[in-house]
């Protein structure tokens, strides 16, 4: 670590200096330092401790680490090295320094130490307060997914790609409830053939993964560089999206943006949802509808049907079985039910208007003919809501057509009670209006007006699309390009959407979308509102802003304090802010390790699905949604960040709970991997619970042949502490701890290393790292537990955490980390800030992470409050300063 | 829309070159004989067996080398050099300062503009000096088959246009055959639009970001350039005979040697003059299939256990196999007449690894191999032992110089490394 500083120094130096020449501090420039009062203590005080217990190693001969503390004589002096004091500050509070075995200070003395010298590193750092400025960076490809698909409201993705691990199968993922459901249904990532069969945007193709930064995401600004190779495909993607065969009809807002206004495609037959957050929220549904059908087939007819896999929706008249009737049918609990009740085919067939309703409240389905009760059905469980597909009318694709007439279809985000039922069928309009999320009648079909001329539509409609693809309004030279380059297209070819199509083409090949971006507008009043507006939907979502982040930013609501809070608020329940879960957590938990996990397939069979240890799914594919899931209800409950550490429960699947306990299949199994279902299970061994014992964390952290007690203690070390170990040295001997060699020297592999670290170079580093792996040494490299090696030595997990809390084995090591847990809420805030500013922290960024992690202690640390601290803390607003709070806000 | 003036803003004032015929042979440097030279750097992670490799003192005959036995065919345009070093910087991963500074340009004792000690590397140092005799300007070749892309672009890139600014390189067979034998129609209003924004956007940007911007310039206008110059090519040229890569599953011999084989392809027709390969990325933590050699290991893992008799065992296959496929390039550039020589003849490649010692990482006693004779400027057929302490940056300038950069240092180059020259 203390190189790795060094070099960061010289780094930081580069970077000031850059910082300086480009006039970059914005902002208060901060009060005057002041050092004199403290010279006396320096000399009186600090001198004689750094001379007693440091400059044995860090004095001016042959200092270690090429660090001479002797060399400073005054806080000035200290201060102007800033990078220092935190090493020292942190050397000191993990008791890493001075190491075992030299002279040791009192508490008293490290205490005062550590409380001086983290004054000291504040002086040093005000003047940089102001913070570093977000840097120019391309989308990643996920972002530039996410941004394509809510730019045009697509309803499928735009390409198949894998960054996205946890696959949402029964809507479990609803942050606005603050609750995950007990049963949640899954898919790992899609693989091989399977991407195929994805909806996605037919002959667009991705352009290859962005890499992580070492112990960092891959949304950090010096990695992502754009270069002919991409642009390549950024360049062929900007005509492929709009182009593709199948966008047309995936576009969601066709109407408002290629639809040639004098010419409009023939409106679809769907129900028009009104009110698509009701929709989702609900926990039933009713579909009301009057028909008259001209022939009474047996085939099904459709009235309204969503096609949905499972989780389609659909009232109809027709025959299945013996019953020729009215059926309905709804996703609920991961799979599709269906009920129809028999009716008399006289009735429907007479030529005259019929009302009949379907409901569903959570507990029974229940179907109404003309007002009255004609059957139920019982179906306790949760109704799926989620589907963004099309609710179609009269048909579904063509398929199934209505012969006769459908009118006044009404759509309920709850099942109704049967008096509703009969009030609508008396004629009523409406009934429960709050419950009313769509609806769709023949006469709510208007025709077309081309009132305006059409180059003025365009233009509008341009304009309105720059604002959201480029994040700020287009300024008139700028609008006026595009709205030119439409009159010019549309001069030659005539072709209204085409012409928009190419429009949309050049925008997306602008560097204002392809690039998250900074940009500063002298001619808007609210440019910081636009700026941030962006890094808050790029930190959230992922993805660009929505409108009403860019009203916000418009009117300058962004800027105001609770205004922003309240926003944070909305979009930490949006459905969007999966993407943040799906980016964030597995990176965080470098979880695409496991991908590659393949313990020896001979001994550990019973890892492998198939008959075979290449192309055979592996357990490793329950074992990664374990941690993810663990995650997704600490954030969607706003739990304390401890329990990703120490919880009393965790998601499993069946397949799962059979490994922990150790009833694995030894031969080939058939597995589902798409739909997976698992269940949230209370745990009251605390030797499981959290993402660090998790079977995912165990295996992908061992050898095909053993646990790796060393690549474990670095997992922790970087994830957990968000320290990692500094890379080894040069030269280091291999361990020779292999199976064989352990057999024979009959030595367990923490008394193989006890050897290594005899050697002082790298007694200091193992130091800190092997007790955070040997803790974990009762799980083996499955991630099963064991007291045991299979030489029979028993396991030893006892440790020390940072050199002061023992523990025995890992549950009191989680009882450590609890004691300890403002190093650990501080290290995670650490690792969402740099998430968050996509950058590698600098010194003023990490003590940012320490003054959120303080301002959520009192509440336990909890998830959702800490994002919102970090969107609020000015390292984040950078450079927006709140003005005073009014009295008269809402 | 001819207002926009792109072409005066693409090309600035080296406009004017565009109007010459790139293939004209004119008494530049760079050429031998009338014959382009081509610059190929083949990558190969973690060392190779010592033993294996390196003939033991005062012997010469390096080819009787178990590891370097596949490339006796053309053993007489092969040098094996020894006792080059590359400074390493303490205290940063020495995997990913291996593979990311392999060819780097930047003085290691220097200020360092990033983590690692990286500059513009040496292929893009060279093509900055030749590319403009061919339609495209450099290939960037990697044979990283991992699915899990769970490292660090350090350990995955060889070819960088600076510190931070990684030259993105080509993985998938049928994206390299694309580029290299399909031109687009583009539509250039749309270009030029995006273009044009882009130039508004600038003005409202900080100077950093305004410099990071210049990427997005640079990119642009060289694909502009390349697509341009591959219509005016194949307006001249036949489509070489090669059928596009299929989608199905390879060998990992298969795909290298489909890789390769675009390389020669490109060499021979004279697409590009300059190309990186990396055989397979430095240290990367995933067990890696080797379907010719029957089994599946972390390579990495081997070089840290080759001790034990077994593993070392595995490892010197791994060596042997990715040399062989080396040779096996190589005799593809020697099956290709060029005049009175091959195409080999009149090229400079190189095999090589920024460690020394995969077990202990080491970055004295590289391994390098280098074929070709530069149009016969360059001594074949020998092994060259270098006195201690010569940088590695030696035998890049040389090659630099060779190419006709013009360069007089590169990195902490002390001096070419003439004793290669006959």
């Amino acid at each position: 670590m203390i190189v790795a500083r060094q070099i960061l120094c010289r780094l930081l130096i580069t970077c000031l200096s850059i910082l300086a020449t480009s006039l970059l501090l914005i902002g208060q420039t901060s009060a005057q330092e002041t050092d004199s009062p403290r010279q006396s203590d320096f000399a009186t005080r600090l001198s004689p401790l750094l001379q007693s217990y440091c400059y044995g190693c860090h004095g001016q001969e042959s200092p270690e680490g090429e660090i001479d503390l002797s060399q400073f004589s005054s806080w000035t002096d200290l201060q102007s090295d800033p990078l220092l004091i935190e090493t020292m500050i942190e050397a000191l509070e993990k008791n890493e320094m001075p190491p075992a075995g030299e002279k040791q200070p009192s508490q008293d003395e490290r205490t005062w130490l550590v409380g001086e010298l983290k004054q000291a590193l504040q002086r040093s750092i005000s003047h940089l307060a102001a913070g570093t400025p977000f840097r120019l960076r391309r989308m990643n490809r996920f972002e530039y997914g996410n941004a394509v698909r809510d730019l045009f409201a697509l309803e499928s993705w735009v390409y198949s790609i894998n960054d996205r691990i946890i696959r949402d199968h029964n809507g479990y993922f609803r942050p606005e409830t603050g609750q995950m459901p007990d049963r949640v249904v899954v898919g790992n990532r899609l693989m091989g053939l399977q991407q195929l069969l994805e909806n996605r945007l037919l002959g667009v193709m991705a352009f290859p993964k962005d890499a992580p930064a070492e112990n960092g995401y891959n949304n950090r600004g010096d990695h992502l560089s754009l270069t002919p190779v991409l642009m390549q495909s950024f360049m062929e993607l900007s005509r492929s999206v709009v182009n593709a065969e199948n966008f047309d009809q995936n576009c969601g807002n066709w109407e408002s943006l290629f639809e040639d206004p004098a010419n409009p495609r023939p409106p679809a037959p769907v129900v028009r949802i009104t009110d698509e957050s009701g929709m989702a929220r609900g926990s039933g549904v009713t579909i009301s509808a009057w028909i008259r059908p001209a022939r009474t087939t047996d085939p099904w007819q459709t009235i309204v049907r969503r096609e949905d896999s499972w989780r389609r929706q659909l009232l109809a008249i027709g025959k299945t079985g013996e019953t020729w009737g009215l059926w309905m049918g709804a996703g609920i609990d991961g799979q599709y039910v269906e009920f129809g009740a028999p009716v008399d085919r006289e009735i429907l067939g007479d030529g005259e208007w019929h009302h009949v309703a379907g409901t569903y409240d959570g507990q029974q389905i229940k179907l109404y003919l003309d007002g009255q009760p004609i059957g139920s059905q019982t179906a306790v469980g949760q109704l799926h809501t989620q589907s963004r597909r099309p609710m179609q009318v009269g048909s579904y694709d063509s398929r199934e057509p209505f012969h006769g007439d459908l009118k006044q279809i009404q759509l309920y985000s709850a099942g109704l009670e049967e008096v509703d039922i009969g009030r609508i069928a008396r004629g009523k309009r409406e009934a429960d209006v709050d419950h009313l999320v769509g609806s769709w009648d023949p006469a709510s079909v208007a025709p077309p007006l081309v009132d305006p001329p059409l180059r003025a539509i365009a233009h509008q409609r341009i304009e309105q699309f720059l604002l959201q693809a480029f994040r700020a309004p287009a300024d008139p030279p700028t609008l006026q390009l595009y709205t030119g380059f439409f009159d010019k297209r549309f001069q030659e070819n005539g072709d209204f959407t085409q012409s928009m199509k190419d429009v949309v083409s050049a925008a997306l090949a602008s560097p204002r979308f392809m690039l998250v971006h900074n940009e500063t507008r002298d001619d808007l009043p609210h440019s910081a509102a636009y700026q941030l507006a962006t890094r808050l939907s790029f930190f959230l979502w992922s993805s660009i802003p929505d409108r009403r982040l860019l009203e916000l930013a418009d009117s300058g609501q962004l800027l105001e304090e609770q205004a922003l809070g309240r926003e944070v608020e909305r979009m930490l329940n949006d459905p969007r802010v999966k993407n943040f879960c799906d980016s964030f957590a597995p990176q965080w938990l470098k979880l695409n390790n496991l991908v590659s996990a393949s313990p020896n397939f001979e001994q550990y069979r019973e890892y492998y699905f198939g008959g075979d240890d290449k192309i055979s799914y592996k357990r490793g594919m329950h074992m990664m949604l374990e941690p993810l899931l663990n995650f997704e209800t600490v954030f969607v409950e706003n739990r304390p960040i401890l329990e990703l550490v120490d919880a009393d429960f965790t998601y499993r699947s069946h397949l799962l709970s059979e490994w922990y306990e150790g009833r694995a299949a030894t031969y080939p199994i058939n597995v589902n991997l798409r739909d997976i279902e698992f269940t949230r299970t209370p745990l009251e061994d605390r030797r499981y619970g959290g993402v660090i014992t998790t079977s995912a964390v165990m295996v992908m952290t061992s050898n095909p042949q053993r646990s790796l007690p060393i690549t474990r203690g670095s997992w922790v070390a970087s994830v957990i502490f968000n320290d990692p170990p500094e890379p080894p040295p040069e030269n280091v001997p291999d361990l020779q701890a292999d199976d064989q060699t352990l057999e024979k020297e009959g030595a367990t592999i923490r008394e193989k290393l006890r050897q290594h670290r005899a050697n002082p170079q790298c007694a200091s580093c193992h130091q800190k790292i092997d007790p955070l792996g040997f803790v974990l040494e009762n799980y083996d490299l499955l991630g099963r537990w064991r007291d045991h090696y299979r030489t029979g030595r028993e396991v030893d997990a006892s440790g020390k955490l940072f050199g002061q809390h023992s523990f025995r084995d890992v549950v009191e090591f989680k009882d450590a980390i609890r004691a300890e847990q403002e190093t650990f809420a501080t290290a995670f805030v650490e690792h969402l800030l740099s998430y968050a500013l996509g950058r590698e922290l600098t010194l003023a960024d990490r003590m940012a992470a320490v003054e959120i992690a303080k301002a959520t202690k009192k509440d336990d640390y909890r998830m959702r409050d800490v994002l919102k601290k970090i969107v609020l803390h000015p390292v984040f607003r950078q450079g927006v300063t709140f003005p005073p709070a009014k009295t008269t806000d809402e | 829309m001819k207002s926009f003036g792109r072409r005066e803003f693409l090309l600035g004032a080296g406009g004017s070159m565009m109007a010459l015929p790139w293939l004209e042979l004119n008494a530049a440097t760079g050429r031998a004989a009338g014959h382009p030279l081509r610059f190929a750097s083949f990558y190969s992670p973690m060392g190779f067996v010592r033993d294996h490799f390196f003939p033991d003192q005062g012997k010469r005959d390096f080819l009787s080398m178990p590891t370097l036995s596949p490339l006796k065919n053309v053993g007489d345009k092969v040098n094996l050099i020894t006792g080059l070093y590359r400074v390493n910087v303490r205290g940063t991963d020495v995997h990913n300062q291996a593979s990311s500074c392999y060819l780097s340009s930047q003085d290691p004792q220097g200020q360092l503009k990033s983590p690692y000690p990286m500059d513009r590397t040496l292929d893009h140092l060279i093509a900055d000096q030749v590319s403009h005799r061919t339609p495209i300007r450099s290939l960037e070749l990697n044979c990283n088959s991992f699915t899990d892309l769970k490292e660090s672009i350090y350990l995955d890139n060889i070819s960088w246009y600076g510190p931070e600014h990684v030259a993105t390189s080509m993985k998938d067979p049928r994206q390299v055959y694309r580029r290299l034998f399909k031109t687009r129609a583009t539509d250039k209003d749309i270009t030029d639009l995006a273009l044009e924004d882009a130039n508004h956007f600038k003005r409202n940007l900080n100077p950093q970001d305004r410099h990071k911007l210049d990427e997005y310039f640079e990119s642009v206008r060289e694909i502009e350039r390349q697509i341009d110059r591959l219509d005016q090519y194949y307006r001249n040229h036949n489509q070489p005979n090669l059928k596009e890569p299929g989608e199905g599953p390879m060998t990992r011999g298969e795909y290298i040697r489909l890789m390769g084989k675009l390389l020669v392809v490109a060499f021979q027709s004279n697409l590009t003059h300059v190309a990186t390969f990396m055989l397979a990325p430095e240290r990367w933590g995933s067990p890696q299939e080797y379907h010719e050699l029957n089994f599946t290991k972390s390579h990495h893992g081997l070089t840290h256990a080759q001790s034990d008799e077994t593993v070392k065992n595995f490892l010197v296959q791994v060596d042997h196999f990715y040399v062989s496929l080396f040779a096996e390039f190589l005799e593809q550039l020697d099956a290709v007449q060029e005049g009175e020589g091959t195409l080999l003849d009149h090229s400079i490649v190189t095999l090589g690894s920024g460690l020394g010692d995969g077990e202990h990482h080491t970055m004295n006693e590289l391994p390098i191999v280098m074929a070709g004779s530069a149009g016969g400027r360059l001594k074949t057929g020998q092994l060259f032992h270098c006195a201690a302490e010569t940088p590695l940056a030696n035998l890049w300038l040389l090659q630099a110089q060779l190419m006709g950069t013009g360069m007089q240092r590169f990195a902490d180059s002390t001096g070419p490394l003439d004793s290669l020259l006959v």
